[in-house]
């Protein structure tokens, strides 16, 4: 199997060799690269916009009169279509749009959704705003899809982690940036522009960003146009591997239990994000500008520990205990907030290295106990499962805000947290009692492999799936692909469905 | 665990809290002297096992409030004849009582925030920007609610006022005395004990003055029957539980030996008390130039001469904060305090989060305990499968 992989790896540079001629001409370095700056800016208006309304959470509640309830349907609306759409994204890209036409479309569809935002609180409606989020929702998540969708077409075999992870780390900047200066600039705007027309006007300016991102998305296009003028769309056809759900009657318990780690665990980390600015200036009596500092340092601190975290996980292993301990970590930082004053800086930083290693060690997991075929609708249902909790619980949240306060609000983290927590112990007494695999080290891992035959590894493969097959691909833990998942987490790991995966050879096998 | 916990939750509700029982009368005693003017004291008496708290609510002039702890068989006794007068002696506690602390309602506070700060201070503001109402008013009884373990008055300033300020609104007070100790029903859901007087008062539709960037504040004059030389404290203090005043982090307090009086730093710009109506409050502690302001008060008939050697001070509290909408374009306010005798009530963590808590820490160690020896067994079964087979 790894020789076959390498074999495709070689195809595929072959093809790059052939089309490059000089450094700057199409098929280039430089022009490779060129698209990469694209591409990491296609992503960073929808990121940036996607906080605008934390950075913004006491204008808002002031200038459209809201309770916290209903600002959180600002975020709630956002995921509520990703319900549906992290199955069908990547579908659509393939089959319907293709891929340059398709990331336009979503960069638009982004821009527009951020325009209709900030009409709404122009013509203080409430509702449209609403509306707005909701199609910034549709085009959000598929367009982070699409991003890497174009990773991949450009950087196959070569260094695709490093630019999965750059892409990853500039969308993390564009949601700290998003902190740091939109309190700023609506100060500004607020010298000209009073109340709602201040909001919206700074809305309006913040979707600029969603203008440069949708540009981008015409400069790949026309980038990518120029440097295969024969869309490499009927070789993507070749490739059908869909999301089906009927394989989630398939999935093992150590998979559920996965997710309910996934689902329990990222509720207490965004909505918390999406909130936190006015927690903090309340109980902590920070500025508006401290508290969007202290909300960016997830961000900032995820940008810069994920790539290490991720490191450090793959060279021990022990996904299971990492991520204990990053649950734990959690539990510490969100104890910090709820039951003491001390600055939640501190705290932000606990639970931004948290974060790190919880999305470093937890994703990668799910590959371990799926069989690789069924990895695109196991992400696809993961996912679903974390925007359906998340969209439920953001909602929640406002509400228990305006009727019982910060500190419930914190109980009910630390409550989604301690099923994570209790989640997490279940996985792992089910890991012992069956193949040990989720927390093994590296070495073990290997020795596993070698020290037993393919039969036993069908055994073993077989007992954490119900499925008849038995592909031993499930216990080759240090994939290309699995680093790569840990780097597509953000809200729930925007992972591109396995048939557009180029380090996983079965991408060229059609499988039935 | 969490059983243990239970317990020491109620054990706790029940030990420190005394309930009272709660009797209120309105005029109590007077006859012809109430007849052609309706006079408003109210006297509530909140008897305890031990002792018995007296809130008198003097309405015939500013608005004043007077707590009496004293032993079970002290009555209050009105000569309303001399009362209407205000005649030193005209309220008599028989015997006397242990402690008394009392605050007045002295003064409402136009002020010109032209700086948008929402904080007035008397001694910075003069008459050209501020404009000092004595509520002195014509006060009428609105509503009142009467049970064993609750009382509360509503009290209106009279529509037919000359007063400017109140050509076309009212300002309302209600008070409350309580025979429980828990958190009142209306926000910020205030903690009383048994030995308070919660005020809720509300401006409505005050006009203010043309060119003002107006905002309100009150001005409270307190008593204490501590000695003249000891003195009283203004300070602020953080909660860590907002569950019943969501968001409301910061408690204002000022204290004396024997009385405080204690608020979250909430104002409601509307009548409906939320989150998003929300305002927050300022307050300032300073001398009482003098004791005139309790001229013409119930404090008058009840200490007489005993009033120059308590300790006395003055609250500003300024309803507002920078930012906000001013009060000449939301012409509504309200704000909440709790003056009593003793010490504030102590807020606790509710079951609810206890119980979280323990489920949290308990499930998970329970399961690592239980994984654990099941671990154990199995290896240890496993060594003597393995012990069997080599025999």
């Amino acid at each position: 199997m790894l020789n076959e992989a390498s074999e495709a790896d070689d195809d595929r540079s072959d093809i790059f060799l052939i089309q490059g001629g000089g450094c700057c001409s199409p098929g280039g370095a430089c022009y490779r690269y060129f698209a990469l700056a694209m591409m990491c800016f296609l992503g960073f208006g929808s990121y940036f916009c996607y906080d605008n309304p934390g950075a913004l959470q006491d204008v808002i509640v002031k200038d459209m009169s809201l309770t916290t309830a209903q600002f959180s349907y600002l975020y709630a609306s956002y995921s509520w279509p990703n319900v549906i759409l992290c199955f069908v994204g990547g579908f659509l890209i393939d089959r319907v749009f293709g891929i340059r036409f398709g990331t336009a479309l979503y960069a638009f569809i982004v821009f527009a959704g951020q325009v209709v935002v900030a009409l709404g609180s122009l013509f203080d409606s409430f509702p449209l705003m609403i509306v707005g989020r909701v199609i910034f929702g549709i085009g959000g998540e598929s367009l982070a899809v699409a991003q890497n969708y174009y990773a991949v077409i450009w950087f196959r075999g070569r260094e695709l982690n490093m630019v999965f992870g750059l892409q990853l780390s500039f969308a993390r900047l564009g949601s700290a940036v998003n902190f740091i200066i939109m309190e700023p600039l609506h100060k500004y705007v607020h010298h000209y522009f009073k109340g709602r027309e201040g909001l919206g006007v700074s809305l309006l300016i913040a979707s600029l960003t969603c203008l440069i991102s949708f540009i981008a998305a015409i400069g790949l296009a026309w980038l990518d146009k120029k440097q295969k003028p024969e869309s490499n769309q009927t070789e993507e056809h070749e490739k059908k591997d869909e999301v089906k759900l009927s394989d989630v009657l398939d999935f093992s318990p150590a998979f559920w239990l996965i997710s309910v780690i996934c689902v329990a665990y990222y509720i207490a980390i965004f909505p918390l994000i999406a909130l936190g600015k006015v927690f903090f200036m309340r109980k902590f009596d920070l500025s508006a500008d401290d508290a969007n500092f202290v909300n960016s340092m997830l961000y900032i601190i995820s940008t810069i520990a994920s790539p290490l975290l991720g490191l450090l996980v793959d060279k021990t292993g022990w996904n299971l205990f990492w991520v204990f301990i990053s649950i734990c970590s959690t539990i510490g930082a969100h104890s910090l907030l709820a039951f003491t004053f001390i600055n939640p800086y501190y705290a932000m930083v606990l639970l931004g290295v948290a974060y790190s290693m919880c999305a470093g060690a937890l994703w990668p997991m799910v590959s371990m106990v799926i069989p690789e075929y069924q990895l695109g609708s196991a992400y696809g249902v993961a996912q679903a499962c974390q925007n359906f909790g998340l969209a439920i619980c953001t909602m929640l949240a406002g509400m228990i805000v305006d009727n019982g306060g910060y500190l419930m609000l914190e109980i009910f983290f630390l409550f989604w947290l301690f099923v994570s927590l209790i989640a997490c112990l279940c996985v792992w007494f089910y890991d012992m009692n069956t193949t040990g695999m989720l927390n093994m080290t590296v070495s073990q891992r290997e020795e596993y492999e070698l020290n037993k035959g393919k039969n036993n590894l069908a055994d073993r493969a077989r007992a954490h799936s119900s499925a008849d097959v038995s592909p031993y691909e499930v216990i080759n833990p240090q994939s290309d692909f699995q680093i790569r998942n840990r780097y597509l987490s953000r809200i729930g790991a925007t992972t591109l469905p396995i048939h557009l995966d180029p380090s996983n050879p079965m991408v060229f096998r059609t499988l039935r | 665990m969490i059983l243990q916990i239970i317990l020491i939750v109620l054990l706790s509700k029940f030990s420190f809290a005394e309930d009272r029982k709660i009797t209120m009368a309105i005029n109590p005693g007077c006859g012809a002297e109430c007849k052609q003017d309706s006079n408003i004291l109210i006297y509530v008496r909140a008897d305890g096992l031990n002792d018995t708290l007296h809130h008198i609510w003097d309405f015939t002039n500013k608005p004043t409030i007077v707590l009496a702890l004293s032993p079970l068989n002290t009555t209050l006794m009105i000569n309303w004849t001399s009362f209407k007068n205000y005649e030193e002696g005209a309220l008599q506690f028989s015997p006397l009582p242990f402690y008394t602390f009392s605050y007045l309602v002295d003064k409402v506070i136009e002020f010109n925030d032209v700086n948008n700060t929402a904080i007035f201070d008397p001694t910075v503001y003069n008459k050209s920007d501020s404009i000092v109402h004595d509520t002195n008013f014509k006060w009428v009884l609105d509503k009142y609610v009467n049970t064993t373990s609750y009382a509360s008055v509503t009290m209106k300033t009279d529509h037919k006022h000359y007063s400017h300020l109140l050509k076309k609104g009212c300002i309302s007070i209600t008070l409350s005395a309580f025979g429980t100790m828990e958190h009142s029903s209306l926000q910020p859901h205030l903690l009383h004990t048994t030995n308070a007087t919660q005020i809720d008062i509300q401006f409505e539709n005050l006009s203010t003055t043309k060119h003002f960037k107006s905002r309100f504040a009150l001005g409270l004059a307190l008593v204490s029957s501590d000695s003249a030389n000891s003195t009283m404290h203004l300070h602020s203090r953080k909660s860590l539980d907002d569950e019943h005043s969501p968001g409301i982090f910061t408690i204002g307090e000022v204290k004396s030996k024997q009385g405080y009086l204690e608020w979250r730093t909430v104002a409601y710009t509307s009548l409906e008390r939320s989150m998003t109506n929300s305002t927050g409050v300022s307050s300032g502690l300073f001398d009482l130039p003098g004791i005139q302001c309790f001229d013409d008060t119930a404090l008058v008939s009840l200490f007489g001469s005993d009033l120059d050697f308590m300790l006395w001070k003055e609250l500003y509290v300024s309803l507002g904060e920078p930012g906000d909408t001013l009060y000449s374009s939301n012409p509504f306010i309200s704000w909440s305090f709790l003056g009593g005798i003793g010490v504030p009530g102590n807020e606790r963590f509710s079951l609810f989060i206890l119980l979280i808590v323990g489920f949290g820490l308990g499930v998970p160690a329970l399961l690592i305990i239980i994984g654990g020896i099941w671990i154990v067994v199995k290896r240890f079964r496993q060594k003597n499968d393995i012990v069997f087979t080599e025999m």
